[in-house]
């Protein structure tokens, strides 16, 4: 009696004298899937084998029409333990290992999916055999007719090589799904029948042509606009709960759900207009700009602006004066926008990782002037940029930007105490800018003349360059406001 | 290496001791505390100590020396809620002094304190990345963290004072995990979160193996001085109580503050007051320092740490 293992279809099987059906089709002629183990025909009688194989050929043609009739031919078995499966469930069985269902989307090519877990076999066992495939395991303790055991059977061969199983493909032997006779079909997912119902009902219909009709540029972009605007709410308010963010606190897809929002502003909106931007080195620099408007929206613009230009250039970020980063919902909101609080130690930081640092000098003043001072600069702070480009060596690029006094223009101070603002500008729209017409020049870059640790000393060059950035977006703002023929068009 | 640890009960020890027992460079290892850890190992013996007693530094000299210790960790502190404030404070202040003294008496070559990024306050004015230098301005409103402040000002003297003792002190950002209890973790550990309405600030954990690592390559390291150890990468708290499992509900001041009282009577939590102000503006510290000298390298992230916070 030869060693017949763990493989349940092995049990009580008589040994085989032809070993080649093993790696060929069973005699009903149809072809199994390639497998690991040697399937095992056990059920088989050796006589009825050898017939079989003698009558391949001619076999497996008419089989191929007509598989129920040979399959009923197999006769019940044995088990180990003396138990007699029924035919019935034992036809059944077979009819799963030489008909497996379709592979569900997630499982591995070379998996088998006609194991039947051991458990399954057990007559006295009350669980139902599950359907092999749908997200069981088939045992590793089986082993084939012969006492090997079944190695691990996800080694097998890719199916791009050739398989170790001989199938002839060209008769036909892969009996499809669909040729497959319907009391043969099995469901391909596990069921559920509400979810059938909807999914072939006429709703599915409804839906799809709804998607379709609203699948229009338009309205898409009106969806994705609301839900720019939805997010910075949240953002605000703290309630968007982003888990991705850099070491700085900017949101990334933050910046990707704005894009329509931002392309809109940029492009259509205030049509910004951009000079010189070859001026701009590679490497860190500090742009230095004019700061206006009632809200800060130079920032962000001007950044947007570099990054369109100059794409190869490190990512710029802009710096917000404490006051604006430490308001409640606005300081939120910019810093997932990407801003980052005015101080030192963050720019010289910034400049390390070779970014283009968007410094604005005036500060809290530039934003607070009225409308009727627009454009005047106002004290550049203490040179503090200066002292920054000095220390760290990076070129200052001066920078005029003209439009955002008019895009939000401060007609009045409400207090604002309250609300943890030193004031709320009170504005045409509100917090809705103006569509004016921008333009951003950058100047020629001034490169500091005495520079290291301990340059900062040197006041007098830190004068100079203070006064020839100062001059210089000086002279661009003037020489920008005097070709403007309307703000607006 | 003969390590000797104070706090020997506490949830750093608890994260310590296996790793020192895994250890073939450790010897001995001397457990002291108030009463015998549950902890049981081939080097470990226990002594008991009690810093609070007025001859804790005789006693504590003693061991060192009977034991040839060469390394102390002083891991004995008190986490808040604080039921008896002079007793804490007692602790802290006094019973660090006495870790001092007597390590420098018994001429113990390395000590090794942990400390807490939180020293160095939430208060606005801070750069977007602390470095150790940055000055301790810490929590008016804490007693807790305001002994602590006092604790690294005494190390400071002491490491003046004592170049022959190397002196590691390590600034955690606030730890998570199962073993570890402090405020951080047991606010996000509720199922609701107030938060500040109309503030989101950054912050940093740090997962306690990664804390657990950072005390063995303390042991093992040549370096001396104040080192940053945080976890990698900065969460928003929002972000971070959503991925801890909890609802964050953003109020005014007073009623977050209302709200969090309420907790703590009613529903079990603990959490100080003072931990309203740590969620107000960003505290980011820099752990360069301690990646380019002791080589510690987070393996978790912040968000990681968070989430060993949820109740699964």
């Amino acid at each position: 009696m030869p060693k017949l293992g763990n493989d349940p279809f092995l049990r009580g099987a008589a040994p085989r004298e032809d070993e080649g059906l093993d790696k060929t089709t069973d005699p009903a002629g149809v072809a199994l899937p390639k497998t690991g183990m040697k399937k095992s025909r056990g059920t088989k009688k050796p006589a009825k084998a050898a017939v079989a194989k003698k009558a391949k050929p001619e076999k497996r043609t008419t089989s191929a029409k007509k598989p129920a009739p040979a399959k009923t031919a197999k006769k019940a078995k044995k088990t180990k333990r003396g138990a007699v499966l029924d035919t019935r469930a034992e036809e059944s069985l077979r009819e799963r290992i030489s008909h497996p269902p379709p592979r569900v989307e997630e499982e591995d090519e070379k998996t088998d999916t006609t194991f039947i877990p051991l458990a399954d076999l057990e007559a006295d066992d009350e669980t139902t055999p599950s359907v092999p495939g749908f997200g069981l395991e088939p045992r590793p303790s089986l082993v084939t007719l012969h006492g090997e055991p079944v190695l691990d059977y996800e080694e097998e061969d890719d199916d791009d090589e050739a398989p170790t199983v001989e199938h002839d493909f060209t008769e036909g032997e892969l009996i499809s799904e669909e040729t497959r006779p319907p009391e043969h079909r099995l469901a391909p997912a596990p069921f559920d029948p509400a979810a059938t119902a909807k999914s072939t009902g006429a709703l599915a219909l409804a839906k799809d042509i709804l998607f379709q009709a609203l699948d229009r540029p338009g309205l898409r972009t009106v969806a994705e606009t609301a839900g720019g605007v939805i997010e910075v709410m949240r953002t605000a308010t703290g309630l968007r709960r982003a888990e991705m963010l850099d070491d700085f606190g900017k949101d990334e897809n933050l910046e990707s759900a704005l894009a329509p929002i931002t392309n809109f502003f940029f492009e259509k909106y205030w049509r910004v207009h951009i000079e010189g931007s070859d001026e701009l080195p590679l490497g860190p620099c500090l742009l230095v700009a004019n700061h206006s408007g009632a809200l800060p929206f130079d920032g962000p613009v001007l950044a947007e602006a570099v990054k369109r230009e100059r794409p190869e250039l490190e990512e710029p970020r802009w710096l917000v004066e404490d006051q604006v980063f430490y308001a409640p919902f606005l300081g939120t909101l910019l810093n997932r926008l990407g801003a980052i609080r005015a101080s030192p130690e963050n720019a010289a930081r910034l400049l390390d990782e070779r970014r283009p640092v968007i410094v604005f000098p005036e500060g809290i003043q530039g934003m607070g002037k009225p409308y009727r001072e627009r454009y005047q600069l106002k004290r550049f702070g203490r040179g503090g940029f200066a002292k920054l480009a000095m220390r760290t060596n990076t070129p200052i690029i001066p920078v005029a930007i003209v439009g955002a006094e008019e895009s939000m223009p401060l007609l009045g101070r409400l207090p604002g105490k309250f609300f943890g603002f030193p004031y709320l500008p009170l504005t045409p729209l509100g917090p809705m800018p103006l569509p004016a017409r921008w333009s951003i020049r950058f100047g020629p870059p001034l490169y500091p003349e005495t520079s290291g640790a301990g340059s900062e000393a040197d006041l007098s060059e830190v004068h100079r360059l203070t006064e020839l950035t100062r001059q210089s977006i000086d002279g661009m703002l003037k020489a920008r406001l005097k070709d403007r023929k309307s703000i607006f068009m | 290496m003969r390590v000797a640890l104070t706090g020997a009960r506490g949830g750093l020890a608890k994260l310590l001791l296996p790793r020192l027992e895994s250890d073939c460079s450790v010897e001995k290892i001397l457990a002291l505390d108030l009463a015998k850890p549950k902890h049981d190992g081939l080097k470990t013996e226990f002594r008991p100590l009690d810093l609070t007693r007025h001859d804790a530094e005789a006693n504590l000299r003693d061991a060192l020396v009977e034991e040839k210790i060469d390394t102390l960790f002083h891991l004995a502190f008190v986490y808040e809620p604080v039921r008896d404030p002079s007793v804490a404070h007692e602790l802290e202040v006094a019973g660090s002094m006495t870790v001092m003294t007597a390590a420098s008496a018994a001429n113990v070559g390395k000590l090794i304190v942990p400390s807490t990024t939180a020293l160095y306050g939430a208060r606005g004015g801070h750069p977007a990345f602390l470095r150790e230098e940055a000055p301790l301005l810490g929590c008016p409103g804490s007693r807790f963290i305001s002994d602590k402040v006092v604790v690294e000002e005494q190390l400071e003297s002491f490491r003046a004072g004592h170049p022959r003792t190397n002196v590691i002190v390590l600034r955690f950002a606030p730890i998570m995990g199962e073993f570890v209890d402090n405020p951080l973790a047991r606010l996000l550990k509720s199922p609701v979160v107030p938060t500040l309405l109309g503030f989101d600030p950054l912050l940093q954990l740090i997962h306690e193996d990664d804390a657990a690592q950072a005390l063995i390559r303390a042991l093992h390291s040549k370096a001396s001085g104040v080192f940053n150890v945080v976890g990698e990468g900065v969460m928003s708290l929002s972000g971070m109580i959503r991925h801890a499992g909890g609802i964050a509900i953003p109020l005014p001041s007073p009623v977050a503050a209302a709200l969090l009282s309420a907790m703590n009577l009613y529903g079990g939590a603990s959490v100080p007051l003072s931990l309203l102000n740590y969620l107000h503006y960003s505290w980011v510290a820099d752990g360069r320092r301690a990646s380019n000298e002791l080589g510690f390298r987070p393996r978790y992230h912040t968000r990681e740490a968070a989430a060993t916070a949820r109740r699964s």
